[in-house]
């Protein structure tokens, strides 16, 4: 392939953003969102492209592009493979999506606004396609630049207190990752993970490494107890910012798990294999325990997250097919169900400028469609069979159940509580008694919302009938890195 | 031809000039500047060979001549953004440019001396020249406090550096660096005393912990222009000049030495990084912050290998380009005739002044070293160096306290961007302050581009 | 278990009742609940080598049908009682399953969905006539102004309590009959709690259906000129409902539980040991339709001309009334175990943990933490040149100090 497609993904963003910075409309942003919501659904067509013309039989990294970059040592190297696909198409997708409730969410700043969101996009991207270590960083790092700002910038009251919490905390996990990466280098004598793939890195450093790199993903996941910036910066990020931030800025770290943890450390991976279960165990049950006493209903989605991507890293390290493959179907899924109640959320909150749960009630009588969309998104997030949020989990449970007995039990009463949750939001928000008469005057969802809840629900459906475009997709690749894992360790 | 003597005859000529045209502020400028460029182009067209002169003292080398473009380069840049703000603040005498160029020809024979008296007399010639500096604002008292600060502690870090010069010359029997290489050792317990006092009159100069004490007094006292100044060109002198002590004279006892330089770097990271946090001022923060970043290039120093000194050397170039554009935006910050100066003052700019508030959060983050920008690539090498010496310590407490100092940085930012606008600044003619600030910006941002482009220079640089 | 709400599980039915009238009689009658006992005779094989499975489905299923009627007993919303009625059923057929009367738990299935899908369209026409009234102790006296919902809830309830030939005659009695051939302790015990729930029940239709249509016009609200009967639309599925509940008992009685029902069932359904279809005594037969027959005229006694002699009852035996009308305190109790917990633990790990233990002492304690030693670090910053040369020395010191000890 000479065509160099994945930095053309990459910068195409960047470079719609120059031409956004340089469009000169002061009074109506017209020509912004024209340009924004154009190139990114060009950038969204494109990574289809990407997709299918993927070859899915083979675990090896395609599209490669090399560049030599610092010192001929670290080189610019970019490269897809079935996993990191979905996570690029996941992105490309939620992009346009965040950039039409844009339109009706945000009202000071727009271009600025878009300009940021198409920057983090690079970024994003960027993370899913980079195969070395310290280009990884590199835009694992950057994108947290526009997250600040969107957070700071058009976030709500408590705005500072998120942002400063977000970026410090994520920053204060990754630099421990920076170090690794060094030591990696020095190590190794290179950044290119498909070499360090090939050459053992010695036993006594993989534990100590892999705690580095945990360091980081724990924040970015977010694990117990490094979780608490989430709920934070979810609550008083504009609805497009909470929405990038679930649906794709959290997977960022389950994809390093994969692409990083598990290949470069597995004797590692497989020592710690305990200290994740039960984290990602008091994960689930603790922050379905806390969503439940939510009364601000991003919040309580925050939560959700935090324990849904219990799930996540449950699944990843069970270390079985069913496992990993539960968890990337999870992360897809909950990058489009949390996204869209993200939405659904944000949908309200411009009407009526609340958040919380008691302002609501008994919505199916005023705005039905809403209601009904929202009904789909909460017992998708509750992993109802028929939606895409079931399949994850699921596959999950099953790989569980096959390492540990107990986890796997204390996982699904997490399952259940997440019911509980879920459908006691529904109960508050869409049924029960209205007691706010500025509810009676509030209008449906007008089209640009119809779009993007209808297209998110659309898919959460059609993957939760059809699993198979992606499970086909991810099969060969999780394949190997599953064989490749067990060699490792029978080898040692 | 030598550069020196181009500069040195040029500074007479020009004070001719200043002492017979009345009010020659103007043209007595832009020949400073018009002799800096000259000056670049004598070296740049000057073979890249080692030559000695006058016994081995004085070396002209890739290693010197790199530090004069850079101290040069970053004068010029320095010189010409903050001329609005000479003028508009009544600083336009002559003398001006006169004695920055004068401290330029100083930190020359530092940065290309071989020998502790010539080393000793171009720190001398800088440091005078900067007290004038200081207080060149004669009737504002701050200004004058800071230069009487800056004088007293000054004399008294030089004195003890003279006090280490002689002791070193009477263990060693020499003051050629590479004589007193030869001759220093562990069991040399005077010389390596000797070392220390050296270390500390130049940690001194470079506003290294616990030297550091009049750096935030005299950035804040000392006019804008000078600050800048300050802040960027004798560190970078400094830093050349500790970089060959420790290359030259002091590599025999490089266990000795490192620990202090480890000790010195750990503790600015920390200080640089707490003390800023509830500065209000924004040059008493960028004060604090540049004791921070010195503390950086100090840990590539601290490997005492040549990746390390590389790395301190591009960490220093990126933190000029850095600076450079911090003190240009301040230069831009004029309401009513006066130039602001605190950190309150920047709130809510964005909304009014959005180009000045985006190259501020790009530099300001860049100072945090938040990648892709060219700070994060300084901190990188620096790491990379320290981490290959297995200091994992060291590492780590940086990069720890990066992201303390990123919490200031932060707030700044969120004061330009997050709170709400107060200030409406004036429509800046300051053509060249912009050019400077955007120039700056540029660089950080397409740094990545081509990060190497440093590296491959001061790869160069350590032939010998 | 959960999804045919037995006992324990079996709170979310009547709450579920908060939707629309059709919506619960497809979740009763015909498909949700049922979904439960389905799966318990299609897993006949599994359940038939446990002895402890079965016995255990057995109890569940008795204590849920007695339960279940005992509340129904003195609820006063119209669509509460049907559905504990509901609940009550699915006990019989539970046990039926339990003691290995699969056929004749899928018999009662059958014939149940027919007459609670009436009874609850019924009701919904009732409601509907007191314009979305449900409290029943506010009807009544309406006999005369809905002929044909009167009709058809006579038919459901004659049905539902098992009036000899009707649909609910012939499932019900088969159970009862089951439970005493199975000539076990658990069997005659099933057996017993049978015959007397099935008085329970024909005594709270008939409450029920009493109260609904006959008596003094008791609502308020509306006066009774207002009230109307159902259109047509309403209607016409009552119809064909009430067909069913009158003949679909006696149609496939045979398919389902006669001597050739195995043809039927053919694999489906597995038998360990087979209950032999003996002679079943006649006043074992008898008993029930006769305590069914009395119970009419008794709760009309009761409900209609006498309530004085209810209230007194009631009135003396408050803990019981209460207990029962309280449901068992079965919502209570949850909310006291499960519920009540789970929010508390809820609230301590958010409140605690997340804002108390790990905000306070992460990041939010670091940065104050970070603050006040900024503040002192600032302090030291006196301004006054002694100070910063007795600094500069104290380090020189101190460096020199450590070269020496080293």
């Amino acid at each position: 392939m000479n065509f160099p497609i994945l930095s053309t993904l990459i910068f195409l963003p960047l470079i719609s953003s120059f031409f956004i910075l340089l469009s000169k409309d002061k009074t109506t942003n017209l020509s912004s969102i024209s340009i924004s919501l154009f190139s990114s659904i060009a950038t969204f067509f494109l990574s289809l492209f990407l997709w299918y013309s993927l070859d899915i039989n083979t675990s090896e990294f395609q599209f490669v592009e090399e560049k030599s970059w610092i010192n001929n040592y670290i080189k610019f190297k970019l490269g897809v493979d079935g996993i990191s696909i979905l996570f690029i198409v996941l992105t490309t997708f939620i992009t346009p999506i965040c950039i039409i409730s844009c339109i009706n969410s945000v009202k000071v700043r727009v271009k600025e606004f878009l300009i940021a969101i198409l920057i983090l996009e690079t970024f994003m991207i960027g993370v899913f396609c980079s195969l070395d270590l310290v280009i990884f960083y590199l835009f694992f790092e950057a994108g947290l630049i526009p997250m600040f700002l969107i957070i700071g910038v058009w976030g709500g009251p408590r705005r500072v207190y998120s942002a400063f919490k977000f970026f410090l905390f994520t920053l204060l996990g990754s630099v421990l990752m920076l170090v690794a990466i060094i030591v990696i280098y020095w190590l190794t004598g290179t950044t290119d993970i498909t070499q360090i793939y090939e050459v053992q890195i010695p036993k006594e450093y993989q534990n100590i490494l892999w705690l580095a790199f945990l360091s980081s993903f724990a924040v970015k996941m977010p694990m117990w107890p490094v979780h608490t910036w989430l709920p934070d910066a979810h609550v008083e990020a504009p609805t497009a910012g909470s929405v990038i931030l679930a649906a794709i800025l959290l997977k960022m770290a389950g994809y390093g798990f994969l692409r990083f943890s598990i290949p470069m450390f597995p004797i590692a991976s497989e020592y710690f294999t305990p200290l994740i279960y039960t984290l990602s165990i008091i994960a689930i049950i603790y922050t379905s325990l806390v969503a439940l006493m939510q009364d601000d209903m991003k919040k309580l989605i925050a939560y959700s997250s935090v324990a849904h991507m219990g799930y996540v890293t449950l699944g990843i390290f069970t270390l079985t097919k069913q496992g990993i493959e539960g968890s990337i179907y999870q992360m897809i899924s909950h990058g489009l169900i949390s996204a869209a109640l993200f939405l659904c959320v944000g949908v309200v909150y411009d009407r009526l400028h609340s958040r919380m749960i008691s302002t609501y009630g008994g919505l199916v009588n005023y705005i039905p469609k809403y209601s009904f969309l929202f009904l789909i998104f909460a017992l998708a997030a509750l992993g109802l069979p028929g939606t895409s949020g079931f399949l994850g989990e699921f596959l999950v449970l099953a790989g569980a159940f096959q390492k540990s007995f107990l986890a796997a039990m204390l996982a699904t009463f997490g399952v259940v509580l997440g019911a509980a949750y879920m459908l006691w939001l529904t109960k508050r928000v869409i049924f029960g008694v209205t007691n706010n008469s500025e509810i009676k005057k509030i209008k449906d969802i007008n089209k640009s919302e119809i779009v993007m809840l209808v297209t998110l629900a659309f898919f959460i459906l059609f993957f939760g009938f059809y699993p198979i475009p992606l499970m086909e997709t991810f099969n060969v690749s999780v394949n190997s890195l599953i064989n490749n894992y067990e060699t490792a360790l029978i080898t040692n | 031809m030598f550069p020196e003597i181009f500069l040195s005859l040029s500074i007479f000529c020009i004070l001719m000039v200043g002492v017979f045209i009345k009010k020659s502020f103007n043209l007595i400028f832009n020949l400073t500047s018009l002799i800096i460029i000259f000056t670049i182009s004598i070296i740049l067209t000057n073979s890249n060979n080692e030559e000695r002169i006058f016994l081995d003292s004085f070396i002209r080398d890739p290693f010197s001549n790199y530090f004069k473009i850079l101290i040069l380069l970053s004068t010029l840049f320095v010189l010409n953004s903050s001329k609005n703000f000479i003028i508009d603040n009544k600083l336009d005498k002559f003398e001006y440019p006169i004695i920055i160029l004068l401290s330029i020809l100083g930190m020359f024979f530092m940065v290309s001396s071989n020998d502790l008296i010539l080393f000793y007399l171009g720190l001398e010639l800088q440091s005078l020249s900067l007290y004038i500096l200081a207080s060149i604002d004669r009737d504002n008292l701050r200004s004058t406090e800071s230069g009487v600060k800056y004088f007293v502690l000054s004399a008294l870090s030089s004195g003890l550096l003279l006090y280490g010069c002689s002791l070193l010359y009477g263990f060693t029997g020499s003051t050629n660096f590479e004589l007193i290489a030869e001759q220093l050792n562990k069991e040399n317990t005077g010389a390596v005393f000797a070392m220390v006092f050296i270390l500390v009159g130049l940690a001194f100069k470079i506003s290294a912990v616990p030297f550091h004490m009049w750096t935030p007094d005299v950035y804040e006292g000392a006019p804008t222009s000078i600050t800048s100044f300050f802040a960027v060109v004798p560190k970078v002198a400094g830093l050349a000049l500790l970089i060959k002590f420790m290359f030259v004279p002091f590599s025999n006892i490089l266990l000795e030495w490192q620990t202090i330089i480890i000790f010195i770097s750990i503790a600015s990271m920390i200080l640089g990084a707490v003390a800023a946090m509830i500065q209000k001022n924004f040059k008493r923060l960028l004060a604090y912050s540049s004791i921070g970043h010195i503390g950086y290039a100090l840990a590539g120093v601290a490997t005492g290998a040549i990746s390390g000194y590389q790395s301190a050397i591009v960490y220093i170039s990126i933190y000029v380009i850095m600076n450079i554009g911090a003190f240009s935006c301040l230069y831009l910050l004029k309401k009513d005739g006066q130039y602001k100066e605190n950190i309150s003052d920047l709130s809510g700019i964005s909304k009014k002044h959005p180009l000045l508030a985006i190259s501020l959060l790009i530099i300001l983050f860049s100072l945090a070293g938040v990648p892709p920008l060219g700070g994060f690539f300084a901190k990188f090498y620096v790491f990379v160096a320290v981490l290959e010496k297995e200091m994992y310590a060291l590492a780590i407490i940086g990069l720890i306290t990066t992201v303390m100092s990123a919490f200031y940085y932060l707030k700044i930012i969120k004061t330009i961007y997050f709170d709400d606008s107060i200030n409406t600044f004036e429509p800046t003619k300051n053509r060249t302050a912009q050019f400077s600030v955007i120039a700056s910006c540029t660089i950080l941002i397409t740094f990545f581009l081509y990060p190497s482009i440093l590296n491959n220079l001061v790869d160069t640089l350590f032939v010998s | 278990m959960g999804k045919s709400a037995q006992f324990l599980l079996h709170t979310w039915l009547p709450d579920a009742m908060e939707g629309p009238t059709p919506v619960s009689a497809l979740i009763h009658a015909a498909t949700m609940v049922t979904a439960g006992v389905f799966l318990v005779v299609r897993c006949s094989p599994i359940f038939e080598y446990s002895q402890y499975a079965l016995n255990l489905v057995t109890v569940v299923g008795m204590i849920t049908a007695i339960f279940a009627a005992s509340v129904a007993l003195v609820q006063n919303d119209i669509k509460k009682i049907v559905a504990y009625s509901t609940c009550s059923q699915l006990g019989y057929m539970f046990f039926a399953a339990g003691v290995g009367a699969y056929h004749v738990a899928m018999f009662h299935l059958f014939t149940h969905a027919f007459f609670k899908a009436l009874l609850f369209l019924g009701a919904g026409s009732v409601i509907h006539a007191f314009k979305d009234e449900q409290d029943i102790r506010n009807m009544g006296g309406v006999r005369k102004k809905l002929p044909y919902t009167y009709t058809f809830m006579l038919l459901g309830t004659l049905a539902l309590t098992g009036f000899p030939f009707l649909s609910g005659f012939y499932s019900k009695d088969a159970i009862i009959e089951f439970a005493y051939l199975k000539n076990s302790t658990l069997g005659n015990y099933a057996a017993t709690i049978g015959i007397f729930t099935a008085f329970l029940t024909s005594i709270y239709s008939w409450r029920l259906f009493f109260k609904a249509f006959h008596g003094p016009y008791n609502n308020k609200k509306i006066p009774i000129d207002e009230t109307h009967e159902s259109p047509l639309v309403m209607l016409i599925p009552l119809v064909f409902l009430g067909i069913g509940a009158l003949f679909s008992g006696y149609l496939f009685k045979t398919t389902f539980i006669g001597h050739h029902s195995n043809e039927f069932w053919q694999e489906s359904i597995f038998f360990l040991n087979e209950i032999k279809h003996e002679s079943i005594p006649l006043w074992f037969l008898l008993i029930t339709p006769i305590l069914v027959l009395i119970s009419i005229p008794i709760s009309f006694y009761l409900y209609i001309l006498k309530p004085k002699i209810l209230e007194d009852f009631k009135n003396t035996n408050m803990p019981l009334y209460n207990f029962l009308l309280n449901k068992w305190y079965v919502d209570e109790l949850y909310e006291k175990v499960f519920v009540n917990p789970a929010k508390k633990i809820g609230s301590f790990f958010w409140k605690k943990g997340d804002v108390g233990i790990i905000d306070r002492f992460g990041p939010d304690g670091i940065s104050k933490l970070v603050k006040i030693i900024s503040n002192k670090t600032a302090r030291l910053q006196t301004g006054f040149i002694y100070d910063y040369a007795f600094v500069m020395l104290l380090g020189l010191s101190i460096l020199l100090t450590y070269l020496i000890l080293k």
